[in-house]
């Protein structure tokens, strides 16, 4: 399952990983629409999913899960978990829209963030995570994916680039 | 396959893998640098921001705040006057005070990446003496406690995470039944002769009396239900309720998460605890945290049908939202 992602996949990868592990560690925790913080590792796992297919989507949305596992204080494999599996799910579907315009991938990426983020919570829940799953994952839920669907024109198009090289990829 | 490496590496974070826990402080290590270089060539973005979207709330919040520092003005001198008393009182017995503490000054450099931790980061780790465990408090009062440290950098977890338990104590004013005079019966207010007293200002939304009061004598003594000043000509009077006793409640807080107040746990339901009361730690034997520091003030007290315990709820005195810097008490229980 390693083996799906190419060679220049694991050189890129590392590369925009870093930039956005960066990106959301310093800025996305400062600019908070409704007090919510942007989850831009979530959109790269999403978009993955998109842009590579179910398998190599699930093995890039599992190592930024990792990733982002590191340098947080919930538990370890959560976002590991739900990364791959949203990705695997996108990946999947993904057949029909990626035929379709922009607009059709940007309103997938909102409903497959909003899905990741309610089931980060019910399994985290599940795991040891106390008073996550109340009124306010609805403000949480509904502010990533708007904020997921609005980058999406500039992710997809990277996580394209980091995971596929431009090749055609199998669905 | 990834399903079940991930389930695994779960399993083995709840069951305390130290592997993990080194991974951690690794990559935070690591990570630091990059992040701070993308903070310093992003920061005209926040700042434009904060400008746009925060600049009205400040506005709002800044008027407010300069009423509210006029209010606190004259009760923050006689409050120093009594901290320094007690101060003495407490080094006159050999007895630990907060001021006799070591702590390292912190700045915050990360709040909450995901919207399910309550943690922030800040630069300073185990190189200036901080350990797992330790306190942090900001101006207004505690924050956390550490729970991770790598050389320069620490995580601090926040008192709203519900995995964070405190050991406090309610300081609330009991009434005890009346001895003198009788039911029914008027009692003429006692006079307390000499020196004016200054009369703070009262704070709104508070049912603590304001500082400075005269030392309570014993309710027993004491046959009036209040005690007010002589109306002298260069006395300034006030009323002060005579016949309450302070108590002091300990339990266990906890948070709920991020924007909903605080529990305190193992309040007996036939103790007085009104809302406005402090809440401080209680430094009680083995506690991670030393004695007084202030965690915040009773915001409800509600009981449930058939529990022993109330359920109260504290407003922190901290801002945890908007911490810049911060100090970490480099205090060590003797377990």
């Amino acid at each position: 399952m390693i083996a799906d992602l190419t060679r220049s996949a694991w050189v890129r990868l590392p590369l925009v990983l870093a930039v956005a592990l960066a990106l959301q560690m310093s800025v996305a925790t400062e600019l908070r629409p409704f007090g919510v913080a942007p989850d831009l590792m979530l959109l790269l796992a999403v978009c993955g999913g998109l842009a590579a297919g179910q398998e190599r989507g699930a093995v890039a949305g599992f190592v930024i899960g990792v990733a982002f596992d590191l340098q947080l204080q919930t538990p370890f494999g959560l976002s590991a978990l739900v990364y791959a599996l949203t990705a695997f799910g996108l990946g999947y579907l993904r057949l029909g829209i990626e035929r379709s315009g922009w607009l059709v991938r940007s309103l997938a990426v909102t409903g497959a963030s909003a899905v990741a983020v309610v089931a980060y919570a019910l399994l985290g829940s599940l795991f040891g995570m106390t008073d996550v799953v109340d009124l306010g994952l609805v403000t949480i839920a509904l502010v990533v994916a708007v904020v997921n669907g609005l980058l999406t024109p500039i992710a997809y198009p990277l996580m394209r680039w980091t995971l596929t090289a431009g090749e055609r990829v199998p669905v | 396959m990834l399903v079940l490496l991930s389930v695994t590496l779960l399993t083995f974070d709840a069951r305390g893998s130290s592997i993990i826990d080194g991974a951690r402080r690794t990559a935070t290590d690591v990570l630091a640098p990059v992040r701070n270089a993308a903070r310093g060539a992003l920061q005209p973005v926040e700042d434009a921001w904060h400008g746009i979207f925060e600049y009205d709330d400040l506005r709002r919040e800044n008027i407010a705040l300069r009423e509210q520092a006029d209010l606190q003005e004259g009760v923050s001198i006689a409050n120093e006057a009594q901290v320094r008393d007690y101060q003495d009182l407490l080094a006159m017995n050999q007895l630990p005070t907060l001021a006799g503490i070591p702590s390292v000054t912190a700045q915050v450099v990360s709040r909450p990446a995901s919207n399910f931790e309550n943690t922030i980061e800040i630069n300073q780790g185990s190189l200036v003496g901080v350990r797992i465990g330790m306190p942090v408090v900001a101006a207004a009062g505690m924050v956390g406690r550490v729970t991770q440290v790598s050389e320069r950098r620490s995580i601090v977890r926040l008192l709203t995470d519900p995995e964070l338990n405190v050991a406090v104590k309610v300081s609330g004013r009991a009434t005890p039944p009346p001895l003198l005079p009788p039911p029914g019966s008027t009692a003429a207010p006692v006079v307390v002769a000499g020196p004016a007293l200054p009369t703070p200002a009262p704070d709104p939304g508070s049912d603590v009396a304001p500082a400075p009061v005269p030392p309570l004598p014993p309710a027993s003594l004491v046959p009036a239900p209040t005690t007010t000043l002589a109306p002298e000509p260069t006395a300034t009077t006030t009323t002060i309720p005579s016949n309450e006793l302070v108590t002091r409640e300990l339990g266990i807080l906890h948070g709920q998460g991020r924007d909903r107040p605080l529990t305190v746990d193992f309040i007996d339901r036939d103790t007085t605890v009104q809302v406005g009361d402090p809440v401080v730690t209680s430094g009680v034997d083995q506690s991670l945290s030393p004695a007084d520091i202030p965690v915040g003030r009773v915001r409800s007290v509600g009981s449930t049908t058939g529990s022993f315990q109330l359920d109260v709820e504290v407003e922190p005195a901290a801002d945890l939202s908007s911490l810049t810097f911060v100090r970490v008490l480099l205090y060590a229980p003797e377990l």
